[in-house]
């Protein structure tokens, strides 16, 4: 697959070798010194330094792999979402049909979606949705359940834009009648739309989980 | 030189990866130890040494309600597991919830892969609920409502009246609080829905038998259950119909039983005469001509007699002229009629008859005794006897359809007076339910 040829760069903060896995990623932490690099063409750039992130009893780690409607994906990076009452992980995931997708686990849920680029040519982008409305999503549609003021708390290992902290966004989940799921991701005046499903855990069928202690 | 590191100094480590575990953290109300289970999403405590309301959304720990109150003792302690649908799940948090005078309890379970998950008390029924990602237009409006092929029926509007909490929880706690909630039900499921000013809660309920519970977290003594849960399996729930279908299909095999029956059946009369009795005859026994019953068989006898506000008795006894074997049968009648006040009235029958089951083959003949009332002296008297061999049954085949009718017809009223209780208790009864719920 041409989005999982690997790019190798070195760290311009400590030299340690950064490992792009994914074509789609510009953006990864190293994992040595925790410096934020961007990738351009041909080199580098360091933006910063990304703090701890906090920790929790996410199972999922960098490395688990899972199933998605029979595609197998890996996860290969992770933004940490907070809002005013609390946070979620979004998991990047590059699934084996070289797509980019999110793997959405916020209160227990699993929700795994695509970017959709369709999805975002069917609707007005001029004002954000209502809450309780309904859209219109490449012939779905959805209800608008949830409108946050989201900030990114941290990032690591590698992801398709830069996310360091205190990155803000209008976060907007959509809900279908048999669990169709869709995001709005408005980042200042960009938005970006990725439509899924909810997914039950068993379904997932991961592998290389993040040990936890007493389960 | 090695490219992948810095030419100066040792080899870098990336850092451990570190495995998830629960978090501690001091109450900022009274410095006692918080441990935190669902570490990233739970987002409020309560300490359990002086019940006040922690902020944990984020990392500065905030106190939003100080408290002095002793914690409660639950059926279900903080920290017990059990396993139920093959999951193991912690109990990390408790609810009491109210609605007027009728209060219940709510667990919330976790596990770190599986979610969440809410253990529901109520009256000694049990109801494990999952939370539903998923639209569902109309809840909390309609009277019904269809999901996954099964139509729930709405059975109470209320509120949910926050009493009493400990433990954590994946949402902002506040005592006090009281969403807006509608059930609907379609046992042994029930669909909810809990409304605040902010977001609808949609989940989904599984009625749980409380030894279930007791097995899964090893519990003693639970309480008892009191009346009908609005989504408790009605008996013979899901075997309902089946069990009336079986009914049906009984009644056709033993109704082509008994038509088959009926057309190999001779049905032959093998004697019928009408006999006057004369004052002479009264003591004398009257014998009817030889007559053969080519097979073994049943045989019926049926007399009559004209009868006006008289009797008469006859004792008939069929012979088996080869082995002299006798069925000795009496045939009793009497037929009383007249009027009183309320008009005409009558009494017993000039007709009778008598089954004989089981009648070997062989020639016979009827020897009749005639007793009577005063009509012997109003002679002559008339009377006739007929005797039919290989008489389909018809009797036996009522029988056995009343005896089939009978469980599924006990199991109907027992689901009836079940629903019926279910429904006295909802405020949206269906029809046939709402008899004494006014």
């Amino acid at each position: 697959m041409t989005s999982m040829q690997k790019l190798t760069f070195n760290c311009p903060s400590c030299g340690a070798e950064v490992v792009f896995k994914s074509s789609l990623s510009v953006y990864a932490v190293c994992k040595y010194c925790s410096s934020m690099i961007v990738r351009h063409d041909v080199d580098v750039e360091s933006i910063g330094k990304m703090a701890t992130l906090p920790d929790d009893m996410s199972p999922i780690q960098i490395g688990t792999e899972g199933s998605y409607r029979g595609v197998r994906f890996n996860i290969i990076g992770r933004m940490k979402i907070g809002w005013e009452d609390g946070s979620w992980n979004e998991w990047f995931m590059v699934s084996n049909d070289g797509r980019k997708g999110w793997l959405a686990e916020a209160q227990g849920f699993y929700a795994v979606s695509f970017e959709d680029d369709d999805a975002l040519k069917t609707i007005k982008t001029e004002s954000t949705p209502k809450l309780g409305t309904y859209l219109k999503l490449s012939n779905q549609k959805l209800k608008v359940v949830d409108i946050k003021k989201a900030t990114c708390i941290g990032s690591e290992g590698e992801l398709p834009f830069p996310a360091p902290q205190g990155r803000k966004t209008t976060s907007i989940d959509l809900l279908g009648p048999a669990g169709e799921f869709a995001s709005i991701e408005i980042e200042s005046e960009k938005w970006r739309i990725y439509t899924g499903h909810y997914v039950e855990w068993n379904d997932l069928r991961c592998q290389n989980l993040r040990p936890l202690e007493g389960w | 030189m090695d490219k992948s590191h810095p030419s100066s100094g040792a080899v870098p480590q990336p850092p451990e990866k570190s495995k998830g575990k629960p978090q501690t953290l001091k109450c900022p109300a009274c410095g006692g130890i918080v441990t935190i289970k669902a570490v990233g999403i739970t987002v409020s405590a309560i300490c359990a040494y002086c019940s006040s309301f922690i902020d944990v959304a984020n990392e500065n720990y905030q106190i939003i309600k100080k408290a002095h109150e002793k914690i409660r003792e639950t059926l279900l302690e903080l920290g017990v597991r059990g396993r139920l649908f093959g999951v193991e799940w912690e109990v990390i948090g408790y609810t009491e919830k109210r609605d007027g005078n009728w209060s219940w309890d709510e667990y919330l379970l976790y596990n770190p892969y599986y979610g969440f998950r809410f253990l529901v008390e109520n009256q000694g029924h049990w109801n494990f609920i999952k939370v539903l990602r998923k639209d569902i237009p109309g809840i909390g409006d309609a009277n019904e409502i269809w999901l996954s092929g099964k139509k729930y029926q709405l059975f109470l509007k209320g509120k949910a009246l926050v009493d009493y909490v400990k433990g954590e929880f994946y949402w902002r706690v506040k005592k006090g609080e009281c969403p807006r909630v509608a059930d609907y039900v379609a046992p042994p499921s029930m669909l909810s829905m809990e409304e605040n000013d902010e977001e609808i809660i949609v989940s989904l309920g599984e009625y749980l038998e409380p030894e279930e519970v007791a097995a899964a977290f090893k519990l003693k003594e639970m309480p008892r259950k009191k009346g009908v849960a609005s989504n408790q399996s009605a008996p013979y729930q899901g075997a309902f119909f089946k069990l009336w279908i079986i009914a049906v299909a009984f009644i056709v095999l033993a109704t082509m039983v008994q038509k088959t029956a009926s057309k190999v059946a001779d049905n032959a009369y093998v004697f019928s005469s009408q006999f006057k009795i004369d004052f002479a005859d009264q003591d004398k026994t009257i014998s009817t001509p030889s007559f053969v019953i080519p097979k073994k068989s049943n045989v019926l006898i049926q007399s009559s007699a004209s009868l006006d506000n008289d009797w008469l008795e006859l004792r008939l006894s069929l012979v088996n002229e080869q082995t002299n074997k006798e069925y000795d049968i009496v045939q009793a009648m009497e037929y009383y009629h007249g009027y009183d006040s309320d008009g005409a009235w009558s009494e017993g029958s000039p007709y009778t008859k008598v089954f004989i089951s089981s009648v070997p083959m062989g020639n016979y003949r009827a020897l009749i005794d005639v007793d009577a009332g005063a009509f012997i002296k109003r002679l002559p008297a008339n009377f006739s006897v007929s005797i039919q061999r290989d008489v389909p049954a018809g009797s036996n085949y009522w029988i056995i359809i009343l005896l089939i009718l009978l469980y599924p017809a006990l199991v109907s009223v027992r689901r009836w007076s079940f629903e019926n209780q279910r429904w006295s208790e909802s405020d949206y009864a269906p029809g046939i339910y709402k008899t004494g719920n006014e």
